[in-house]
């Protein structure tokens, strides 16, 4: 929850200004979407399957290269865009928790949240005390420090979940980028981990999610961008964007907008003909 | 931290067992030697009989175990790390036997004296062409199954093309000698065939470990890896050279020696708890040892008549790589 | 007096019917299927009764009888090339294609086949019996009285204590106890010390045992020079160069040993020359 807000020059971290990125075979994933993130905001991405959310989540996290369109990010004062950073600067800067995102070798939570500290190492350090701190530090804000000699791959999901964050939260990065945390989680790490992202985007800092619940993004994000079919349908406050037209038009569905204190509560209803 | 510490002490206890079996493989032989005399041919200069067979013929095939043993030990943790998959191994997947392609090529139709690298690099380009394709078969990240079918499908090409090159190499003993390159052997070397290849496996070699943290971070994925801050499309096919270009040297001179890829990081694995990195180093030592040890069996075992090493690599490694189909039949989909 | 004209006339007659009869069982069609069988027949039967050979007998490198063998017809001693000319006689080796033995004869066809002998007393039974299979006995017999007179004149310098040596050939394998190398190289004044270590026949041995046997003299048997293969390899490994106390020689050239026959000599004074050989 939060309101609006205004578009500062000063406060503005990550921008994506006409992102397209079209591959081989002629199939354009996603066409001219701009985005903005400020400092402190907690900025959400939804939209029917296939609207290109993780596509532009990819982009805007230099995990891949827009076709046409630039991302920058602001460093020091200035925008930069970020194909001019070095690998290393923008892994320090900004962090990708990727859809489903599991381990695959079974080795132990602790060294699993280690592995967010490897852009800050240089090829023949190895985990410095500094490092450790950070990674105990994760484990606390995620309340994962029980589980620190458990092997990951016998954690439940929620505890995954939970651990997977942490590793993303150990490298201290401006912006997490999160696709799809919670959509296998269960209410309470739902919560938590929603929480997490939360906290996190506050100050000089920020975060972009990639969500499917319409509550959860109501709830949590300060601004929504509601993409469909590659393009950009419409962004601005939950309020304003968690319109039963505009939910609709996008997904087809008659939904049910209720307010319940500060909190906006969107619950689908029945599929219309529409679509 | 302990941690570090029992690291260190694996890694220690491994240096050791190498020196061990190496010194073990070197007194191994049919013919009984005064050590006097080659410790007179080294300080002395003084060439005798036993200084003789020492150094022409026992130290080559000692030290072409200890090479060959440490590039298949850390090609095969390389592979598996990268394929992310603990049945990735450079014969498994077919990079030996094409590798072993490559060196027929060349070897039987004359064109090892185009240079002195032509025979490993020849072992190096055969080795490339499968590692190609086994990402166009299998995919980066795909599932078990479909790795290795794709690896008994290369397996079996290239096994094919090799007896047909064999059949039509102009000298006539040519095609007996595909159970050479099929099995592997380190017997009957010289200096100059060590020699060759040092050149590759030390280049391969520290590729390799040089991409020892992209491994680390590709336990969680390639697209995190990237956002770690890896190049992995580099970083992909500066691994893959590493190992093509040890493994490629490697079976150039020796023939497809088996399983010690699947085996080593397998059973090392726990020592290092599943990281990648140390993985590395770990398999190289103790590809090794195995090798080296196999290489005393083979002494043992056939006075006279060879034992080829492959079939003891194989009689080791066939059951092992079942006892692992078994053991996670439910895991591999 | 008509009496005696009357006997002579029956005597005569009766001598060339037998002589006609001896004639027919002579084979007029010989074919050969083996190098071997290609080479006695070329010195023992008489050519017009030859009707063909196999491709080896005109390889200068693997017949002794190669220039004798020029202008007949040869074949790759296969059945579909052999039936069409209609043999009365085929002789082969007993370590050619049993199949195609087998198919001949039960089609009726004479088959007689020659072993592999290993001593020169075998030498001398199977000249003799393959002079009588083409009823050129008395040939044959011609040929063992020049072959055991030549054995007798061998100029050899037998010395007291005999040289060592030792077969080292392709794929590491030495000729031992049994063979008629062996005989050869006790006749040419060696003693092999293949036998000496156990060998029986052919068998592999490590390279290490030969660098240890030194051999006064060590025949290398590299078939082939001019294209690679791992088994010419045990006879290139720089090693054997380094042997300093033996010397190396080239064994016996195969048109000497690939078959058995009276070339055995012309083997026997290759190998002895080395005897009186100075070179290092």
């Amino acid at each position: 929850m939060g309101l609006s807000a205004v578009l500062n020059d000063e406060s503005l971290l990550l921008t994506g200004q006409q992102l397209t990125l079209s591959i081989t075979g002629g199939a354009t994933l996603l066409n001219a979407v701009s985005v903005t993130v400020n400092q402190g905001e907690l900025v959400g991405l939804i939209g029917p399957n296939g609207a290109g959310k993780s596509t532009l989540l990819k982009l805007l996290s230099g995990v891949d290269s827009p076709s046409k369109g630039c991302v920058s990010l602001a460093v020091s004062g200035s925008l930069e865009p970020i194909s001019a950073l070095s690998v290393r600067e923008r892994a320090q800067k900004m962090s990708y928790l990727v859809q489903g995102a599991k381990a695959y070798w079974p080795i132990e939570v602790e060294k699993m949240i280690a592995l967010g500290r490897l852009p800050f190492q240089k090829w023949w350090q190895q985990s410095s005390d500094y490092d450790q701190a950070k990674v105990v530090r994760a484990m606390q804000l995620t309340e994962t420090l029980i589980y620190r000699n458990r092997i990951v791959t016998t954690l439940s999901g929620g505890e995954q979940a939970l651990v997977m964050m942490a590793r993303v939260l150990a490298g201290e990065p401006e912006v997490i980028f999160a696709d799809e945390p919670v959509a296998t989680l269960d209410p309470y790490h739902q919560l938590h981990v929603m929480e997490l992202l939360r906290a996190h985007a506050k100050g000089e800092r920020a975060a972009v999610v990639v969500l499917h619940d319409l509550s959860l993004a109501a709830r949590f994000c300060d601004r929504i961008y509601l993409l469909n079919d590659g393009g950009l349908f419409c962004e601005g406050s939950p309020e304003m964007v968690l319109s039963q037209h505009n939910i609709a038009r996008v997904y087809g569905v008659d939904s049910q907008i209720t307010r319940v204190g500060q909190d906006l509560s969107v619950s689908p209803v029945a599929r219309l003909n529409n679509r | 931290m302990t941690v570090n510490h029992s690291y260190h002490g694996v890694l220690i206890g491994l240096l050791v067992a190498m020196i061990g079996s190496f010194f073990a493989d070197l007194l191994a032989g049919p013919v009984s030697l005064q050590w006097f005399n080659i410790w007179a041919a080294i300080i002395e200069n003084k060439a005798s009989l036993d200084s003789l067979i020492f150094f022409e013929i026992r130290l080559p095939r000692a030290i072409l175990a200890l090479l060959v043993g440490a590039t298949l030990g850390i090609s095969g943790a390389a592979l598996q790390g990268l394929l992310r998959n603990p049945l990735a191994e450079s014969g498994i997947i077919g990079v030996s036997n094409c590798a072993a392609l490559g060196a027929v090529l060349v070897f039987y139709f004359g064109f090892t004296q185009w240079a002195w690298f032509a025979l490993p690099l020849a072992g190096l380009l055969g080795a490339l062409v499968s590692v190609v394709l086994i990402f166009l078969l299998a995919g980066r990240s795909g599932s078990t199954v479909t790795l290795i079918l794709a690896g008994i499908a290369i397996n079996t090409i290239a096994g094919a093309l090799m007896a047909m090159a064999l059949n039509f190499a102009p000298n006539p003993y040519a095609m007996q000698e595909i159970v050479f390159w099929l099995l592997g052997s380190v017997a009957n070397r010289s200096v100059s065939d060590v020699l060759i290849i040092v050149p590759f496996i030390v280049f391969g070699g520290l590729l390799i470990l040089s991409c020892g943290r992209f491994l680390n971070a590709l336990t969680l994925g390639e697209e995190t890896a990237s956002s770690l801050g890896f190049n992995v499309q580099v970083l992909r096919w500066r691994l893959v050279v590493g190992v093509v270009a040890c493994v490629g040297a490697a079976v150039s001179v020796c023939g497809n020696i088996g399983f010690i890829g699947l085996v080593i990081p397998h059973l090392l694995r726990p020592l290092v708890r599943h990281d990648p990195q140390r993985l590395l180093s770990v398999s190289a030592m103790g590809g090794a040892v195995l090798l080296l040890l196999s290489d005393v069996a083979v002494q043992v075992l056939s006075s006279g008549g060879e034992l080829k090493l492959g079939v003891i690599t194989s009689l080791v490694g066939g059951p092992f790589f079942l006892y692992l189909i078994l053991k996670n039949r439910n895991v591999w989909g | 007096m008509r009496a005696i004209i009357l006997i002579k006339w029956a005597l005569v007659s009766l001598l060339s019917l037998m002589s006609c009869f001896a004639q027919a069982s002579v084979p007029q069609r010989i074919v050969s299927l083996s190098l071997c069988t290609d080479q006695l027949l070329l010195m023992l039967a008489p050519r017009q009764h030859i009707v063909s050979l196999t491709r080896g007998a005109v390889d200068p490198d693997l017949s002794y009888m190669a220039a004798e063998a020029n202008g007949f017809l040869l074949t790759g001693g296969n059945i579909e090339e052999v039936l069409p000319l209609n043999p009365d006689l085929i002789v082969g080796s007993a370590f050619a294609s049993r199949d195609a033995v087998h198919f001949l004869r039960q089609l009726g066809y004479p088959v007689k086949l020659i072993g592999l002998p290993v001593s020169i007393a075998e030498i001398r039974d199977l000249l003799l019996a393959f002079g009588e299979w083409v009823g050129s006995l008395e040939r044959a017999e011609q040929v063992v009285r020049k072959m055991d007179w030549q054995l007798a004149n061998l100029n050899l310098q037998q010395d007291r204590v005999k040289k060592t040596a030792l077969i080292y050939s392709s794929n590491g394998y030495t000729i031992g106890s049994g063979t008629l190398e062996n005989v050869m190289l006790n006749a040419a004044g060696f003693h092999n010390l293949a036998v000496d270590m156990g060998v029986v026949g052919f068998e592999q041995i490590t390279l290490e045992r030969v660098v240890a046997a030194q051999p006064a003299f060590l025949f290398i048997e590299n078939h082939i020079d001019n294209s690679d293969s791992l088994a010419s390899q045990y006879v290139n490994h720089p090693v054997l160069d380094k042997m300093l106390l033996s010397k190396q020689r080239e064994f016996i050239p195969s048109r000497l040993r690939a078959c058995a026959g009276p070339m055995v000599v012309e083997a026997i004074n290759y190998l002895s020359e080395n005897h009186h050989d100075s070179k290092p």
